[in-house]
């Protein structure tokens, strides 16, 4: 049930488990969340719906986070989506990247309950 | 020089060679003859030779130029002795003839017949019987005992004859010939006064006589004096013709012949007596009047143009030069000039005859310099012959020795440094052959042919060698250098201070795609080029230049992104060592180097399990995490205690797992050299207040103090990756909470010296038990007591602490008492920590 107040979350998560979990938190705490396994699904969510964050995972087949973050940054109507990476692992690298092509957050999973990194996407989305 | 000294020189070119390829030293004998070959003997007796001839002409030219100038001047001394003497001869002729004439004239019966004959007062008859009288006289008691005297007239005032010896003569009239030929004096004659005489040149007149003749003419007197005693004189002259030229002629003729031979006196001692030495008189028509030996046949009346007649003719001159006589033969001559007697007297000698010794000394030298050029040919020959026939011998036998033949042997004749030569070579034949013998004999044992020819000809070399006595052992010790470079399994170059490479092994030779020829005398740079993360290096900065600017070592290795690029344009990774070199020929450097293409992969293949094992692991792992953690949280629905209990246990496994292949993998990337991340400057004290509020938490759990034992001011700032060094501080730390029992004392203590900063952390916990220490260190170990302490830990946080810390170059220690309590401190050197790590690993 989608209301005007109810944020859309785009979530590009491979794994499907931890896909679904994501989504069933993210809706347990009312966000209206758009899930795809991969980028080219994102892309073609991009184009129809109404998005106000990007949830991406790094390493997803085919396009990468990171490539599908550049694509987004480089349309003109998506490029305000604040987007957040939410990796398995980290790097400086990789954060830096991410970093530079616009990324509000770089969050290893790891390194946090679910809870805790949606409490931590709440703050960039709000 | 000594007999080494002597193989020394030998051999030098030997060795020359060799340092190019050992293995390719054939020479072909003919090799080294590249200019026409010229016998030692052939060269010392041209040299001779030609110093001889040059000696001689040297000999000539100084005999014709400066010794003739002296024979001609000894010449010239000699003729003008004789001038003198010629021009005296001819001054006393004259006054002789004078004296006749005046001695005739004074006769007082002639006197009394000219009076009569000239008086116009003697009646006719008396006239003509004094005419008679005089002519009679004369002939019968005058010119019958005198006969140079031709003819005698007598002249009357006009010149005319009156009276003669000879009858015919009456009437001619002599002033005319006179002007007409200048014959004499008459109008001299006519107006002169007592005593005084003329007498005129030579003449020819075909009337009176071929021979030429002097015409002497005097005046006339009375037979009385008058008054005052002096002679008065008559309208009269006396012409007397003389022909006493061939008398005179004798006087002049090679005088001095006579006179050196009879006079010994001083003053002509200096004159020499020479063959074509002659003298004659010319007359004032250039006619020659005295006999010449040069024609003997004609001895008068030639017509003379030669230069001392023109001289004196012309311009009144003697001279006394060289030049070419009425033959047109060269003579040298003097002449004297008499020119109011219209006399020139020649004085000359052939020029053949003055230089006759000059030109026979010539012709001596130039018959000895041959003869002397003939024998020093004919001694060098011989000499040679003796000395340097059995350098000949010598060299035959090493001709035959550089085909192949080694039976050929020098005869030794002499005790000289060739007769040396001679033995040594034979001394050095014989053991060519005796080795050569040796080395036939095993190839037969073996049979092996083929090998051991190759080995015949290096063994005949290094018997060669020993013959000479030199360089075996630095050879040996070479070579045995130069197969364990050359065996090495990685590309070594020697180059020195100027980047020319000096050596390399056939490995470098692989490596780098080139031959060793191709390689050495080449400068390192023009043979390879050094991309470090595929960015060309610049000359300056490439590993040589920098060891051999710096004189320390350079290391790269897998993970320090350097590769090679060959001429060919192929690109590898590359592994070196590069250290410098202090060597006899001065500074250098040496590099060691492989191609890690192979290890690159493994080691991205690796580096990619690492990877994947990461996601793989960890994310089924997330996935245990985060569904245990939504049912803990109860989003799904209420749990029972027992069930939330249970799905705790999973959530704690799970994590406990996450960290220790979050370890583990740390661990493998640090030891694979991957993990160098961001090197930054560190404030160690900033640094350890961060992980001291980071770390605030756990303590409080366990109301731990920290106590920071340091002096903030004396740290130096450190260069390395913070996470790395956020990981052994957070771990040190961490393990000493763990192991600390609440309420306890946890310290952290930095101390720095000028080459390493020192980094402890001590707590006052379990501490270690004595026997476990060495295990320490052990991946997964753990000791009882921690064991017993805290059950789940993973025996690996130590174990990266260790590693990393070896990464940087640092060491780790710790000192422990089982219940007291351990500091572990570990160093972190400064200065860059950029060492070899993985190179020889």
């Amino acid at each position: 049930m989608k209301t005007d107040q109810q944020k859309t979350i785009l979530l590009v998560e491979d794994n499907e488990p931890l896909n679904r979990a994501i989504t069933f938190k993210l809706k347990a705490r009312g966000y209206n969340v758009a899930s795809v396994l991969n980028g080219e699904d994102a892309l073609e969510v991009l184009k129809k719906e109404k998005v106000d964050f990007g949830w991406f995972g790094m390493l997803l087949p085919g396009m990468s986070g990171l490539e599908l973050l550049r694509r987004l940054k480089s349309m003109d109507e998506h490029k305000d989506i604040k987007v957040a990476i939410i990796s398995v692992s980290g790097g400086n690298e990789a954060q830096k990247q991410a970093h530079d092509l616009g990324a509000v957050d770089y969050i290893v999973k790891s390194d946090y309950d679910l809870g805790a990194i949606i409490d931590r996407v709440e703050k960039h989305i709000s | 020089m000594s007999n080494t000294d002597q193989k020394k020189n030998i051999s030098l070119p030997e060795k020359k060679s060799e340092v190019k390829d050992e293995r390719t030293v054939v020479h072909q004998p003919n090799d080294r003859n590249t200019g026409r070959y010229v016998p030692i003997k052939a060269k010392v007796m041209l040299f001779f030779g030609a110093l001889i001839i040059f000696l001689a002409l040297l000999m000539i030219v100084y005999l014709q130029y400066f010794v003739r100038a002296s024979f001609r001047d000894e010449v010239m001394s000699n003729l003008h002795v004789a001038k003198e003497k010629n021009v005296g001869v001819y001054a006393a002729f004259i006054d002789g003839l004078k004296t006749h004439a005046l001695d005739w004239s004074s006769d007082n019966y002639i006197k009394e017949l000219t009076q009569a004959i000239v008086d116009p007062d003697t009646p006719a008859l008396r006239r003509q019987v004094a005419v008679e009288n005089f002519g009679e006289y004369l002939r019968e008691r005058k010119m019958k005992y005198d006969p140079e005297v031709l003819i005698v007239d007598l002249l009357d005032q006009n010149g005319v004859v009156v009276a003669s010896s000879r009858d015919e003569r009456i009437g001619v009239d002599e002033r005319q010939e006179e002007i007409e030929y200048q014959v004499h004096y008459f109008s001299k004659a006519i107006v002169a006064s007592f005593g005084e005489t003329f007498v005129r040149s030579v003449v020819f007149e075909e009337d009176e006589t071929t021979e030429p003749m002097f015409h002497v003419t005097v005046r006339m007197f009375r037979t009385e004096l008058d008054e005052a005693g002096n002679a008065v004189p008559l309208p009269s002259v006396l012409l007397l013709h003389f022909t006493s030229l061939p008398r005179f002629a004798g006087f002049l003729s090679n005088p001095h012949r006579e006179i050196t031979r009879t006079d010994e006196s001083e003053e002509y001692a200096t004159i020499r007596n020479f063959e074509t030495m002659e003298t004659y008189v010319v007359n004032k028509d250039g006619i020659v009047v005295t006999p010449t030996r040069g024609i003997p046949d004609v001895q008068t009346k030639r017509l003379i143009t030669t230069a001392p007649v023109e001289e004196c003719l012309k311009n009144s001159k003697e001279v006394a030069k060289e030049y070419l006589d009425y033959r047109g033969v060269s003579v040298i001559g003097v002449s004297a000039c008499v020119a109011s007697d219209g006399i020139v007297i020649v004085n000359e000698m052939e020029s053949r005859e003055a230089y006759a010794i000059l030109d026979n000394l010539i012709r001596t030298t130039m018959v000895g310099a041959g003869a002397v050029f003939l024998l020093v040919i004919l001694l060098i020959f011989l000499a040679t012959q003796r000395l340097l026939g059995n350098l000949e011998q010598v060299t035959f036998a090493a001709r035959w020795f550089a085909l192949g033949v080694f039976d050929e042997r020098a005869p030794v004749t002499t005790q000289d440094e060739i007769g040396q030569l001679a033995v040594t070579f034979n001394i050095m034949l014989d053991k060519i052959e005796a080795s050569k013998k040796e080395l036939t004999a095993n190839l037969e044992k073996t049979g092996e042919q083929n090998k051991f020819l190759e080995k015949t000809k290096i063994a005949t070399m290094n018997v060669l060698e020993d013959a000479i006595e030199i360089k075996s052992k630095f050879e040996s010790q070479r070579n045995e250098l130069q197969s364990i470079i050359a065996s090495v399994n990685e590309g070594i170059l020697l180059v020195d201070k100027e980047y020319v490479i000096t050596l390399a092994n056939p490995m470098a030779g692989r490596i780098l795609g080139l031959s060793l020829r191709e390689l050495i005398g080449k400068k390192a740079h023009d043979v390879v080029g050094i991309l470090k993360e595929d960015k060309l290096v610049p000359p300056g900065e490439r590993p040589i230049a920098r060891v051999l600017t710096t004189s320390e070592p350079v290391f790269a290795g897998l993970g320090d992104g350097y590769s090679f690029k060959l001429l060919s344009g192929k690109e590898f990774p590359v592994a070196f060592f590069v250290g410098p070199l202090t060597g006899n020929q001065g500074n250098g450097a040496v590099a060691v180097f492989r191609d890690i293409t192979q290890e690159k992969s493994l080691d991205e293949a690796k580096s990619s399990f690492i990877s994947i094992a990461s996601h793989q692991l960890r994310t089924p792992l997330t996935s245990i995490r985060w569904y245990s953690e939504m049912l803990m949280s109860e989003d799904t629905g209420p749990l029972t205690n027992t069930q939330r209990d249970f799905v705790k246990e999973v959530n704690d496994g799970a994590l406990r797992l996450y960290q220790t292949i979050d370890l583990l993998l740390a661990i493998s990337r640090i030891e694979s050299g991957r993990q160098k991340g961001d090197v930054s400057e560190i404030d160690l004290n900033q640094f350890t207040q961060e992980v001291a509020k980071e770390i605030d938490p756990q303590l409080k759990q366990k109301q731990l103090s920290l106590a920071l034992n340091y002096d903030p001011s004396g740290l130096p700032k450190v260069k390395l990756d913070p996470m790395l060094l956020r990981q052994v501080v957070l771990n040190l730390i961490s393990n000493s909470i763990r192991y600390t029992n609440n309420d306890g004392h946890i310290g952290v203590e930095i101390s720095a010296n000028d080459k390493e900063v020192r980094y402890a952390v001590r707590d006052d916990g379990i501490g270690v038990p004595e026997a476990e220490k060495s295990k320490l260190f052990q991946k997964f170990f753990r000791a009882e007591n921690a064991r017993i302490k805290v059950p789940d830990g993973s025996g690996l946080g130590i174990a990266l602490v260790k590693d990393i810390v070896e990464s940087w170059g640092g060491t780790i220690s710790f000192e422990t008492e089982e219940g007291k309590g351990s500091l572990f401190c570990f160093t972190i050197p400064l200065g860059g920590g950029n060492f070899p790590g993985d190179f020889f690993g």
